[in-house]
């Protein structure tokens, strides 16, 4: 066993890891943003990793699975930020706990910015 | 280890399925019925069917709900009645769902006690030992294009029926009822670094669909939902008419037009008449008219379902 | 105890049982979704669910785990101890045949619905007929 197989391993474990979190995240956390945040992130990182653990097995395959690494790097966190502004426009509401809503800021001072005009 | 996974897949589709009919929201149930297309697809699978698999990942669970969800854009107003379950309807349920279970039971017990025991593959068995000369190196790929090419040509024309049917029904003025919601600014520039992707994706899985899974019509409907996303995030983009029908029309011109060449050249219609050498097999050159066959189906296939995507979203008469 | 049930389960015959009463039972929720609701997308949904178990019942019957997929390969130099393409390459064209229909049957709804405002088979009559 090389020493890259053994890198691999460990990638492919924490990766594992890490989708189990999301998993968690998504089944325990209280309201759909943060539950997209969870989905979103741990996932991302670890598909990477899986992904960057499959290279290290068969280096021959590298070039396709930079690829693949490139192509979900953009469209997972793509499918969340639209999933997020719909359930958003939608009127969907965040926990009360979770404090600040910046984007409603954001739209506010859009909309005063249009009025002054 | 088979049998217990297509057990578990099964029940859960079942689950799933039961769930999806019994939601009073339209939207939470169409998305749970693209979970029983993810069901079939694992199934497929483990069945050692993997060109299968790919196409029901790619239409079953995939365009399918995208299809269904626009309809259920166009028609958003709620109906008066909720849930409408008429009374003497309710009968009938009771009745189909006692039968049903009846009838389950009986065949459970009738194929666990081995009465209907079914000889299985032996229909394709004599084609296979000839796949070698088809000079194709997937087999189902042969099937598809060169064994039965003309019934593929029958289901092309099908296809084609529906996509006429679909334009001809959704005809509208200009602009009127397109889908369209103000994409924010990742989501604008995001598609469009992937728009190149996905179309290159599809034009991999086209050209070597007599290689490794895939094909025709599972790239020319990724090409398909590589557009859809462009319908999706900008308002003033549409197809050209003219191009899509001279994609289409070429693409069935020249399958028949293979065809026919080889009916003068070999004798029979799409007689593989180039050459395709048993021991080329492997290479992306090889199998003769196969693979050509293959692409072309793809641009006919991939033109048609990105014209019924737009005129479902777009419900115009002319863009 | 575990390792025998999972044998049992592998074996053929038990596989075709559970294929059988599988698809039997997908296909028995999708005649109850077509019989019992009266939406036309639930409706279209019912017809796909039907579909589907129509497929995995056709190719669940033509398959046997212990043969491969065929497809050459590395491994794979001839078309021997391979699965009939036969029955994948049909269902193959069922699934595209089962998107045009579907999209053919989506837009007739859609262009009821413009045109009368029901999208709802209790409430249709705009041939005249009595609720």
């Amino acid at each position: 066993m090389g020493v890259l197989d053994i890198f691999g391993y460990i990638l492919a474990f924490m990766g594992s890891g890490s989708l189990i979190i999301s998993g968690l995240g998504i089944v325990r956390m209280p309201d759909i943003y943060t539950r997209i945040h969870a989905g979103t992130k741990a996932s991302t990182l670890g598909i990477l990793m899986i992904i960057a653990s499959a290279a290290c097995f068969e280096p021959a395959w590298s070039f396709k699975l930079l690829l693949l690494g490139a192509f979900i790097l953009i469209t997972n966190p793509l499918s969340s930020s639209a999933l997020a502004l719909a359930s958003y426009k939608q009127g969907v509401k965040h926990l009360e706990t979770s404090g600040v809503d910046e984007l409603a800021d954001k739209i506010k001072i859009k909309a005063d910015s249009k009025e002054k005009r | 280890m088979t049998g217990f996974i297509t057990l578990f897949t099964l029940l859960s589709m079942s689950v799933v399925a039961l769930f999806s009919l019994r939601q009073s929201n339209l939207t939470q149930s169409v998305v749970l019925f693209s979970g029983v297309g993810l069901g079939s697809v694992v199934l497929f699978f483990i069945f050692n069917a993997p060109d299968v698999a790919l196409t029901e990942a790619v239409i079953g669970s995939g365009i399918t709900a995208v299809v269904l969800l626009i309809g259920i854009r166009h028609m958003h107003k709620e109906p008066e009645i909720e849930e409408v379950m008429m009374e003497n309807r309710r009968g009938i349920r009771r009745i189909a769902i006692a039968l049903l279970v009846l009838l389950t039971l009986l065949l459970l017990g009738k194929t666990l006690l081995g009465a209907l025991s079914v000889e299985t593959s032996n229909a394709g068995q004599a084609l296979l030992e000839h796949a070698m000369q088809a000079g194709a190196a997937n087999a189902v790929t042969s099937v598809v294009t060169y064994f039965r090419g003309f019934d593929t040509l029958g289901e092309v024309a099908v296809l084609f029926l529906a996509a006429t049917g679909v334009g001809l029904l959704l005809t509208v003025e200009k602009g009127e009822d397109a889908i369209y919601i103000e994409p924010n600014f990742i989501l604008r520039i995001g598609s469009g670094f992937l728009f190149p992707l996905i179309l290159l994706f599809g034009l991999y899985i086209i050209v070597h669909g007599h290689l490794s899974p895939g094909g025709g019509f599972q790239g020319g409907v990724v090409i398909a939902a590589a557009f859809l996303l462009l319908f999706l995030t900008r308002r003033r983009f549409g197809l050209s008419h003219k191009i899509v029908t001279i994609l289409e029309s070429g693409a069935g011109m020249a399958y028949v037009l293979l065809g026919l060449t080889g009916l003068w050249l070999m004798g029979l219609f799409l007689g593989n008449f180039l050459p395709h050498p048993a021991e080329k097999i492997g290479m992306l050159v090889s199998g003769g008219i196969i693979p050509i066959i293959y692409i072309l189906i793809g641009i006919k296939v991939g033109s048609e379902i990105s014209y019924v995507v737009e005129k479902l979203i777009k419900r115009s008469h002319d863009v | 105890m575990f390792e025998n049930l999972l044998t049992w389960l592998d074996s053929p015959q038990t596989l075709q049982a559970i294929v059988v009463t599988g698809s039997l039972l997908l296909f028995g929720i999708g005649f109850y979704g077509l019989l019992a609701y009266t939406r036309i997308i639930k409706i279209l949904i019912s017809l796909s669910i039907m579909e589907s178990a129509l497929f995995v019942f056709f190719l669940g019957l033509a398959s046997d785990p212990h043969k491969t997929a065929p497809i050459l390969g590395d491994l794979f130099k001839n078309f021997e101890k391979m699965n009939d393409p036969v029955p994948q390459a049909a269902i193959l064209t069922a699934i595209v045949i089962s998107l045009a229909t579907m999209s053919l049957g989506i837009s007739f709804a859609i262009e009821y619905y413009k045109r009368t405002g029901k999208n709802d088979i209790a409430q249709m009559d705009a041939l005249g007929e009595k609720r």
